[in-house]
């Protein structure tokens, strides 16, 4: 999740502050213009994270993400950048056997966004 | 003592008695472990041949109490240790603790973690394997674990997919089922799915299901197959008495399902755990609103 526009590079360095307490995870962002506590709360096939980032942008959010199937979830939040609330709102798929990479096309009352990425 | 069904004919083996005691979706029942250990300890002793005990899955976790959803994984696979397990299937709540928790449960564990339809990707390590091979007096058991898909914490395991259960017995068979007297499938599956992989594979003789929490008080026979589920919750443990004859036929001579009692489990397991996660999420809550 992200509450800013995207660059190509946007280096940061990401703390674990709480590490497998099941179900919760939490971690601080530390990024050259913001940052950021995020925390996220397992429950099975349902993951909840929320945030808050200081700095530029600003802002806060709330997403669940239901992954039913193993090729793909829905997203469900909402997010608060600046003055304004929006609700959040998209489809992960995994193309491939396994959860490896994939594409997002999240909606946030102000655009569509379609990402592709994945883990080496 | 009656004779259920004549099994299935299989590889040759000398004449042998087998118990096999199991259980499922035990989901933490910290309550009914001493009336279990109890039952164990005595079927054990009583037993004619060799002696197998099994689970079919979602031993390590449960939702239904906030406490056994954020502790009381590790005691319970020292329990599992203690009364000798042979091998448990992995079911969907166990992986909900993670894949490194799952993995230090693992190891933690003196029997295998059985999984052969989660695969992983090349060059990664799963805390669980296919299938084992147990001998016991003179037979040779090969036990296979499979998991639903249902329900399965996907996001938490991005290098595992799932594979069709039909498709992972059969590489294991082709892989590993020679030589075996019996073979056992510790399918997390409800009953009407183990039946229809029964129908599939007439050279598997049993069939232990979980998942549904389903209670079978007689087998239900399917290609000359036994296909079994013990409810959940530790209410029972399941007692299976099967005759290897030195034709390679299994003979299934009795299924029960043994009653447990519930007995005081200390209330405050897992209390001092459950505050410490309630507190970081509403910190982080917190500060997220305020």
């Amino acid at each position: 999740m992200t509450a800013s526009e995207e660059s190509l590079f946007d280096p940061y360095l990401k703390l674990a502050v709480v590490r497998d307490l099941i179900p919760v995870n939490a971690s601080i962002q530390l990024g050259l213009d913001r940052w950021l506590v995020l925390s996220t709360w397992r429950l099975g096939p349902v993951q909840v994270d929320w945030g808050r980032a200081w700095g530029q942008p600003a802002g806060r959010w709330a997403v669940a993400t239901f992954s039913a199937f193993s090729w793909g979830s829905v997203i469900v939040g909402v997010e608060a950048i600046g003055g304004a609330i929006r609700s959040v709102i998209g489809v992960r798929i995994y193309p491939g056997r396994s959860r490896m990479w994939g594409i997002s096309l999240i909606g946030n009352g102000s655009g569509v966004q379609l990402t592709v990425g994945g883990t080496l | 003592m009656v004779v259920i069904a004549v099994l299935t004919v299989s590889g040759c083996a000398s004449a042998a008695a087998l118990t096999v005691l199991y259980t499922n979706d035990l989901h933490l029942c910290f309550d009914r472990l001493d009336s279990l250990q109890e039952r164990i300890v005595q079927e054990r002793d009583a037993a004619d041949g060799g002696v197998l005990l099994l689970d079919a899955g979602d031993a390590l976790h449960d939702f239904r109490r906030a406490t056994a959803a954020v502790s009381g994984a590790d005691e319970m696979v020292a329990w599992m240790n203690d009364v000798a397990y042979d091998a448990m299937a992995v079911g969907n709540h166990d992986l909900y603790w993670g894949s490194n928790s799952l993995e230090a449960l693992a190891s933690a564990a003196r029997f295998p973690f059985l999984c052969a339809n989660l695969v992983p990707c090349a060059g990664v390590a799963a805390p669980f394997v296919d299938c084992t091979v147990v001998d016991r007096t003179d037979v040779r058991v090969l036990v296979i674990g499979l998991i639903t898909s249902e329900l399965l914490p996907y996001a938490e395991y991005p290098w595992l997919s799932w594979a069709d259960p039909t498709e992972a017995i059969r590489a294991v068979l082709g892989e590993t089922g020679d030589g075996m007297d019996v073979t056992i499938v510790l399918c997390h599956l409800p009953v009407d799915r183990a039946a229809r992989l029964a129908e599939q594979f007439p050279e598997v003789n049993l069939f232990i299901s979980g998942h549904s929490h389903e209670v079978t008080p007689d087998p239900v026979l399917v290609n000359g197959a036994a296909v079994v589920q013990a409810g959940a919750f530790g209410r029972y443990l399941g007692r299976l008495r099967l005759e290897v004859e030195t034709n390679g036929t299994v003979l299934l001579v009795e299924h029960t399902l043994l009653d447990t009692e519930e007995t005081p489990a200390r209330e405050l397991r897992g209390l001092g755990r459950l505050l410490c996660v309630t507190a970081i999420m509403l910190a982080t809550l917190a500060l997220v609103l305020f």
